[in-house]
């Protein structure tokens, strides 16, 4: 009967926050290798890697989230995520702080998410408290989908 | 039940196809029993599979064209060019009804209703009787005169000749004794004959035909069982071979014999050729083979790096001995992904058909080897832009046939596909020898549209370029066969995406030629590592020119000029493009041709040439057009590869157009 409900959830850390995203988009968890800037492209993507002899885009999480940039520590790590592109599943780096652990998180314990200043309530499924902590759960396919991605470029650049 | 109608829809197109293919092939005269056996059996198997799907018009229409075909397989029925004609009305109208999926529009349904009328309406009557070869037996005769025969008032050279209407025969004569001068008389017969006699007629009636001289000849009739085949089409030469002494009997068993292991091989032959053709994979399993092998690549290239570091000879005997492996795997797999061009063939040469007859043309096409193989990708996005570049030449290039008898040229025209390679490029041309490109009409056509100067004086070959502008087209009136929608734009735009390029070549009166340049692969080509800052980058190979050291210690500014060869050159620094330091002074200029003309591009060091494996750099860099991918190189880092057209293009002012115009 739990088995149903329940959720695994893999939490990391940004800045302050604990944030949780969804293992079924997670791929794996990667230190951070010499990346290749790409000039001219968009600030937050952070460039390119070489994953296993593939080429894997990596977005700067904090630059895209509008949190301050700090340097890479010992902790620093890219989450490979799957996220769907024209109807195919393209995966995509993202920078974070550290990563936490995998929980499991019974659906109905999942809170409606916060409003969260100019983060658009639409990119947190909900967030959830979890020992004493909370976690912000984030709706990868949208926070990180291309369209989501060149929207944001499109705002950056009318300011 | 989707997947199901997919997989009838790709079979049928393909049968389709075949049958087509085929088609062409009666339709320029070469008609032969295994020719025709195919195309009933591509109609038979559509047949089966429509009325599988529910296709009630395709199982109709198939049925009435597969019994036609039937007749002409037992030759009752000759394939006549009114036949082939229909056969190809055929295969336009189901090929419709497949792609729409739906064969009770009422437009379908009518032209559908038309050709079956005309299908019936055909006359199966035996205009030829041939003998089958399926049913009939192989007899053996051995016939030995006696000196009564002679006496008998019957010539044996009659009835031989006799036997032909009854078959076809091989005979061989043979001496009855020794030809002994002492012995000699002339009132014995001294040769007799074995003779072997392919017929359906019975035993029975074959001793009929030896009626009037049975009683005065030995005559001994067998049957062969064994023998399969035609004996017409034996070489008589392989009864030769046999000395006179050896009988002909043992002979055509010793053929027979072996006749039925050829067929076995041959049958067996056939199953692996089949096996051949029918291996079916789908092709996102040759693209996952494609990038795990690209990957094996990189990884082998960044273990032998590692390898050298550790002075291990063991260990590098391993790492060459895997390089050779992976290099041979590597050109395996890529032949897999590598298909001929002829496989497309057969759309333009039914396109130049159709066309012919159409413009009421006369027009012969020709293609010149096109047995050259090529990427499968590459060449499903050739098709379009070779469908029109053919057509264009059959339309616009070829005169009517009273100008061209005028102009003293042959009357039938002549469209020519020739493919060859050079290098690391296929070469494809597109010839006529029609009329040519009247440059004053693109001139005068450009002027009207703006998009040239009426005071300036224009090269021949930035004239010709012209055509290749959205929207231009000369032709007086709109046939419809030209202006179709895609024009010379769509042309150019679509062979650029395969990283080729397209040359013009005409001469008035004479005719045209246009040449296609492509590169034979698109995922592995040669590049130069450069450095700018601290980072590397790879310019593609086929861009460069040539590299130079500027003379300048420091570049100030992204655009600046230098002399090179008595021309002022214009540079793009890179380092100001790509926001990097200059690393070290007098920075190198690779020279690169943009729009016919050079350009240099700065760098900071050039290290060398370096094999790539190109990768996209995906959908979150497509706003970055300025890189054609990326490369991992043998350490393992990534490195950028210089979309080179666009980072010139990018860069340009758009209102002082820094570019153009300058070396003029």
């Amino acid at each position: 009967m739990e088995t149903q409900s329940n959720q695994a959830y893999l939490t990391f850390t940004l800045g302050k926050e604990t944030f949780g995203a969804h293992v079924g988009s997670v791929l794996e968890i990667v230190e951070v290798p010499a990346i290749t800037t790409v000039p001219q492209a968009a600030s937050y993507m952070r460039g390119v890697i070489n994953l296993r002899g593939s080429v894997l885009p990596v977005v700067d999480t904090r630059i895209k989230m509008g949190l301050p940039t700090q340097d890479d520590s010992i902790n620093t790590c890219i989450v490979v995520i799957q996220v769907e592109q024209n109807d195919q599943l393209t995966p995509l780096g993202i920078v974070v702080d550290a990563i936490q652990e995998v929980i499991d998180i019974q659906e109905n314990t999942i809170l409606p998410a916060p409003s969260l200043g100019n983060f658009a309530n639409t990119l947190l499924t909900g967030m959830v408290k979890h020992q004493d902590k909370f976690v912000l759960l984030v709706n990868i396919q949208k926070l990180f989908s291309t369209e989501e991605i060149f929207e944001l470029t499109e705002t950056e650049q009318l300011h | 039940m989707d997947a199901l109608q997919h997989i009838f829809k790709q079979e049928c197109t393909e049968l389709l196809e075949k049958f087509e293919q085929g088609l062409v092939q009666a339709s320029n005269g070469n008609i032969h029993n295994e020719l025709i056996a195919e195309l009933f059996r591509s109609l038979h198997t559509i047949k089966g599979s429509a009325a599988m799907f529910g296709f009630q018009k395709i199982n109709e229409l198939t049925h009435e064209l597969e019994f036609i075909f039937d007749a002409i397989r037992n030759q009752q029925l000759n394939l006549s060019k009114n036949l082939i004609d229909l056969s190809f009305d055929y295969i336009d109208i189901t090929r419709t009804i497949i792609l729409s999926g739906d064969e009770n529009k009422t437009e379908q349904i009518y032209l559908a209703d038309t050709l079956l009328a005309k299908i019936k309406s055909l006359p199966i009557s035996s205009t030829q009787n041939f003998t089958p070869a399926k049913s009939s037996a192989l007899y053996y005769i051995h016939l030995v005169p006696q000196e009564s025969l002679f006496l008998s008032g019957n010539n044996l050279l009659y009835v031989l000749e006799d036997l032909l209407t009854v078959g076809n025969t091989v005979c061989k004569a043979f001496l009855l004794m020794p030809a002994d001068i002492d012995s000699f008389a002339f009132n014995r017969p001294l040769v007799g004959f074995e003779i072997l006699l392919q017929t359906h007629a019975s035993l029975e009636k074959v001793h009929e035909q030896f009626i009037f001289i049975q009683d005065h000849c030995q005559i001994q009739v067998e049957e062969i069982p064994s023998y399969t085949g035609n004996i017409s089409s034996i070489d008589t030469k392989h009864f030769s071979d046999y000395s006179a002494s050896t009988s002909l009997r043992n002979a055509i068993y010793t053929i027979a014999t072996h006749n039925i292991e050829n067929t076995v091989a041959n049958q067996k032959n056939h199953t692996t050729e089949k096996h051949h053709h029918s291996i079916r994979v789908a092709s996102y399993k040759l693209d996952d083979l494609m990038s795990l092998v690209s990957e094996l690549i990189t990884t082998q290239a960044q273990l032998e790096v590692t390898a050298e570091k550790t002075n291990n000879n063991q260990l590098n005997n391993v790492v060459e001995a895997l390089q050779k492996i992976s290099r041979r795997m590597r050109d395996t797999v890529f032949s897999v992904c590598l298909i001929p061009l002829d496989s497309v063939l057969v759309r333009f040469q039914r396109m130049v058909a159709d066309l012919s007859k159409e413009l009421y043309k006369e027009i012969k096409f020709e293609a010149v080897g096109t047995d050259i193989e090529l990427d499968k990708y590459v060449i499903e996005n050739l098709v379009d832009p070779l469908l029109h570049l053919i057509r264009n030449c059959a339309d616009h290039g070829i005169e009517e046939k009273e100008i061209r008898l005028q102009k003293g040229k042959n009357a039938a025209g002549k469209v020519q596909l020739k493919a060859y390679t050079s290098g690391t490029h296929a070469i494809l041309e597109i010839s006529d020898d029609g009329a040519g490109i009247d440059q004053h009409k693109i001139l005068h056509k450009a002027i009207q549209l703006g998009l040239a100067n009426e005071n300036e004086t224009y090269q021949e070959e930035e004239i010709i370029h012209f055509i290749f502008h959205p929207g231009f087209s000369t032709a007086q009136t709109v046939t419809a066969v030209s202006g179709r929608g895609v024009g010379m734009d769509v042309v150019k735009k679509n062979i650029e995406k395969l990283k080729g390029t397209i040359k013009i070549n005409t001469t008035l009166h004479k005719g045209s030629v246009f040449t296609i340049k492509l590169p034979l692969t698109l995922s592995i080509t040669e590049g130069l590592l450069v450095k700018i800052g601290n980072s590397l980058y790879v310019i593609p190979l086929e861009h460069v020119v040539k590299c130079i050291t500027l003379s300048t210690e420091n570049i100030q500014k992204t655009w600046s000029y230098t002399e090179y060869t008595n021309t002022q050159l214009p540079i793009l620094a890179l380092q100001k493009v790509f926001y990097a330091k200059q690393t070290g002074a007098y920075p190198k200029a690779v020279l690169v041709e943009y729009q016919n003309q050079l350009v240099g591009l700065a760098v900071d060091e050039v290290v060398g040439e370096h094999q790539i494996v190109l990768k996209s750099l995906g959908e979150f860099y497509k706003n970055s057009p300025e890189y054609g991918g990326a490369t991992i190189l043998g350490n393992g880092q990534v490195s950028l590869v210089i979309d080179v057209a666009h980072i010139i293009e990018n860069n340009i002012n758009p209102e002082t157009k820094f570019m153009y115009g300058n070396t003029k």
